[in-house]
């Protein structure tokens, strides 16, 4: 009798160990999932700035030597996913007077999720491209909604 | 009855050490993952960084500097690599404005991000000790230069290798109108050997006149063509035999002169690039990246 009872608590033992083990197992592969679409996360930020850069749209915000965003808003409303959301904060450099100024575009970032960040340096030319009139430097936070 | 508990036993620690080893292995996985993101992470970090800077150098460099490239794929696989610029103007005229921007930019970056390390000496070419400015053409490793290390600037070609299979070069002379009377329609050579390689030299001048003259010469010798003015300077262009692969070498002297050099490059695998002296790292975490700044394409 004692020793079937021993035999219970050992089986019970050994079935609480698979499914303590099954609970992390599971937990892990959850956490493991979650992981991998950050790098997309990154990848987009990073693929929106370098858009806005090549695409000459941060060139184009200077007019008349003032930094415009709303162009910049509205490419990035057609370029990003409606799923994620971005926040750019652009160092513009005068080369002339070597000032700076600072712009915001974008919502705060939140606390509570993944945010991918970068950056990525570029020059503003005039409008016939003769002039460089600014060094810039853009900085994005890029997270899903 | 002690044999069925030794079993027991031994059945339970193996599912305990499976759980355990399972567990184990899973969290390693995710610390890799989370390395693996980290990595994704500071590779494009690094990507973005050190690209946009170069294409900004690329940028200040083609606004203010009197050197433009153009890369040309030839249908027989060959490519032809063609600078354009201004000669004969003083060291200062082209120097002042493209340095200045050129440290500006240096000190932005290094201000804003401490990673990126920019060093553009090698393009202000008035602080240089040598005064020249070296671009790369590679993979053929030809060097193509701009040289105020006579207080007159004027360009050479240095090649090291025997991978190119001719030079166009075109001076346009602007309003120092092209002495026709000189040499033949304008242009007098010394010609030391006839040979097998292809040197096509042409002049134009505001006037609407010009003039081409195409010899196949030997690069081991020394060849000089000379272009007259009205003004009653000349225009040098000397194929070098003294330097191993012909190097070729034009002067400009008191005149401000247009010079479009090309050199026609032997078919290769890789794609043809123009890199400056200037160099460019990047250190994020555990990447790095460091490089000469590519010019052109």
């Amino acid at each position: 009798m004692n020793n079937k009872g021993i035999i219970f608590a050992l089986d019970a033992t050994v079935a609480a160990f698979l499914i303590i083990g099954a609970i992390i197992f599971s937990y892990a592969l959850m956490n493991k999932e979650s992981v991998l679409p950050y790098i997309q996360v990154i990848r987009t930020g990073s693929d929106v700035l370098a858009l806005l850069d090549n695409e000459g749209i941060l060139n184009d915000a200077m007019e008349d030597g003032e930094f415009e965003t709303e162009d910049i808003s509205e490419a990035i409303e057609d370029i990003l996913p409606s799923n994620y959301e971005i926040r750019l904060e652009i160092i513009l450099r005068d080369a002339s007077l070597l000032s700076d100024t600072t712009t915001a575009i974008g919502p705060q970032k939140p606390t509570d999720r993944f945010i991918g960040a970068g950056k990525r340096f570029f020059v503003i030319k005039d409008e016939g491209g003769d002039v460089i009139t600014h060094f810039g430097v853009a900085r994005y936070w890029v997270w899903l909604k | 009855m002690n044999r069925h508990g030794i079993f027991l036993s031994i059945g339970a620690f193996i599912i305990i050490s499976i759980v355990i080893t399972l567990a184990l292995v899973i969290s390693e996985s995710i610390r890799g993952s989370e390395a693996k993101l980290e990595d994704f992470g500071s590779s494009d970090r690094l990507y973005d960084l050190f690209y946009s800077v170069e294409k900004s150098v690329r940028d200040i460099f083609f606004v203010y500097s009197p050197i433009n490239i153009t890369i040309q794929n030839k249908v027989d696989g060959t490519v032809d690599v063609t600078f354009k610029e201004m000669l004969g103007k003083s060291n200062d005229d082209y120097a002042s404005t493209l340095n200045r921007k050129l440290e500006d930019f240096e000190d932005f970056v290094e201000a804003k991000e401490p990673k990126v390390d920019l060093d553009t000496s090698a393009l202000r070419i008035g602080q240089k000790k040598d005064r020249v400015l070296t671009l790369f053409i590679e993979p053929h490793d030809v060097k193509y230069m701009h040289d105020a290390s006579t207080g007159q600037v004027y360009l050479r070609i240095e090649p090291t290798v025997l991978n190119f299979n001719y030079y166009n070069t075109l001076i346009d002379t602007g309003s120092q109108l092209i002495n026709q009377g000189y040499g033949v329609g304008g242009i007098r050579w010394h010609i030391s050997n006839s040979g097998t390689f292809n040197f096509t030299l042409s002049a134009k001048d505001n006037s609407g006149y010009s003039v081409t003259r195409q010899e196949f010469i030997d690069l081991a010798k020394t060849n000089e063509f000379r272009i007259g003015t009205q003004g009653g300077t000349t225009i040098r262009v000397i194929l070098d035999g003294t330097g191993e692969w012909g190097f070729l070498k034009v002067w400009t002297p008191n005149i401000q002169s247009e010079v479009t050099f090309t050199i026609n490059l032997q078919a290769t695998n890789e794609a043809v690039k123009v890199y400056t002296e200037a160099y460019l790292s990047v250190n994020l975490d555990d990447f790095s990246k460091k490089d000469l700044v590519q010019i052109a394409p």
